[in-house]
């Protein structure tokens, strides 16, 4: 443990989500705890039938539609949710717009633009003239800027399955610098374009949809797990220093956040890295393992990456890790790669305000290379004196983020 | 319909301007159409009146007039009206 004063605690003071779980934490929380599931069949021209996980509703009603020129759905979903967490932490009209920051993650931006774009150009069509500045990777940090005021930092973070826990961690630090007094963190993901979805198709770790119950084709731990499922939309935090917090109470603390790298390989996972990052965050959050009584798993689905998420609890829990619940919300809705890690953050965080966690839906028998930690199962579980959680972001490229988060 | 109305009816379609604001003397900002949306309804208008603008017409065209008079001027050039 490092030594020195306690850092300032920096303490989530509103939340926003535009999921596929829905666009209320309250509703979206219940479905969530019912082992319920938002995956859904979704055919694009030309491809095997995929199972994903969309946000329901017309996203574009976020803005005018002079407004809209410029924007495309990974904006709109972006923005429609960081209103929403500014809106939840009773902020909105900043006495200086230049001390808040916006800190967002996003692995693919503005693809589905492109892709239109590079489909129409291909069919000896025209691009559409705005396809760089809509599809460019920190388009949507740009139109949140301009639509919330935001005129500190403004970062894109790209760090593929990580890029919004590492966000989150950063907004963290800057709050922790004194460089900023309001942090804007998520993430936003939009990849359900056909070309996008062929990409991932083609690399073979794509869940087919289950043929009994397409609900069920993302199965994380589960022995017969066939792969990740996709899923899109956003999700905010509004962070900030707890004596800036004017007495509110935050909805938790982020209490530490590690990034480590595997250095070892572009896709697999690598328990060096993982392990790194989580006892990383544990020393920043001054906390033993032991004292952590939930992990959101990673645990996207695939073969290969869940045992290893398994092994390197193992290591870092050793005998404490059967007290530990663990599960994957990512059997509910999907994978949102770049967004994954900031609305896992905001099931960890909720699991904490409420004394309970969320199942890995869906899910009734694990494969024995997932067992040791205390798995929710099926539906969530009550447990009333959960003081410390943390969210496990594993990337592609090898980058591991891990948040830990403490109870008010 | 004159090629003033046409453009009118398709801003006001495509970005729900308000055509009352529409003047066709007042620069495209006054009715918050900026360099941006310029270039969207450049790029539809060519679709709708089937004709290339050139580029250099997203900076020397500063109003709706003008731009309707450019459009008839290469309407007018074309080799099949």
């Amino acid at each position: 443990m490092s030594a020195g004063p306690d850092p300032v605690r920096v303490g989530v003071a509103g939340v926003g989500l535009w999921s596929p779980l829905g666009r209320d934490l309250d509703g979206a929380w219940a479905r969530l705890m019912a082992g319920e599931s938002a995956v859904a069949r979704m055919a694009f021209e030309g491809l095997p039938e995929v199972a994903a996980a969309r946000v329901d509703g017309d996203v574009s009603s976020v803005l005018s539609k002079l407004q809209l020129v410029g924007t495309e759905r990974v904006s709109q979903l972006a923005l429609g949710a960081a209103r929403d967490a500014i809106q939840d932490a009773g902020l909105g009209a900043w006495a200086e717009p230049e001390r808040v920051g916006l800190y967002l993650g996003t692995g693919m931006g503005g693809a589905a633009t492109l892709d239109a774009g590079y489909a129409a150009l291909h069919s000896g069509r025209r691009l559409p003239p705005l396809s760089v500045p809509t599809g460019m990777v920190n388009g949507a940090a740009a139109i949140l800027a301009m639509h919330c005021d935001i005129q500190g930092p403004v970062l894109t973070y790209a760090v593929a399955c990580a890029s919004s826990a590492v966000a989150i961690a950063e907004a963290a630090h800057a709050l922790r610098r004194g460089e900023i007094d309001v942090a804007i963190a998520g993430g936003t993901e939009s990849i359900l374009a056909r070309g996008t979805v062929a990409a991932w198709q083609a690399l073979r770790t794509l869940a087919p949809p289950d043929a009994s119950d397409v609900a069920r084709s993302c199965r994380p731990f589960a022995p017969d797990r066939g792969g990740l499922v996709l899923g899109e939309g956003a999700a905010f935090f509004v962070l900030q220093r707890e004596p800036d917090l004017g007495g509110r109470a935050p909805r938790a603390w982020l209490a530490g956040s590690a990034v480590r790298c595997d250095a070892v390989h572009l896709t697999n996972p690598n328990q060096r890295g993982q392990i790194a990052a989580l006892t990383q965050a544990l020393r920043a959050a001054r906390l033993a393992p032991a004292d952590v009584g939930y992990c959101n798993a990673h645990g996207t689905g695939t073969v290969a990456g869940d045992p290893v998420e398994c092994a390197a609890l193992r290591a870092v829990w050793g005998d404490a890790l059967g007290a530990l619940r663990l599960s994957s919300t990512k059997a509910a809705h999907g994978h949102l790669l770049g967004a994954a890690g900031a609305l896992e953050a905001v099931w960890t965080v909720e699991a904490l305000r409420r004394g309970e966690v969320p199942p890995t839906a869906g899910v009734s028998t694990l494969d024995p290379a997932c067992e040791g930690p205390r798995h929710v199962l099926g539906s969530g579980e009550a447990v009333p004196g959960l003081a410390h959680a943390v969210s496990n972001s594993f990337a592609f490229g090898g980058t591991n983020a891990s948040l830990v988060f403490s109870r008010v | 319909m004159n090629t003033i109305e046409r453009l009118q009816d398709l801003i006001h379609t495509k970005f729900d301007v308000e055509k009352s604001k529409i003047d066709p003397d007042a620069a495209f900002a006054d009715y918050d159409i900026d360099s941006l949306t310029l270039a969207e309804l450049i790029f539809a208008i060519e679709d709708e009146f089937h004709v290339n603008v050139p580029d250099s017409a997203a900076t020397s065209v500063t109003t709706l007039r003008g731009l309707a008079q450019l459009l008839d001027e290469l309407l007018a050039a074309a080799p099949t009206a």
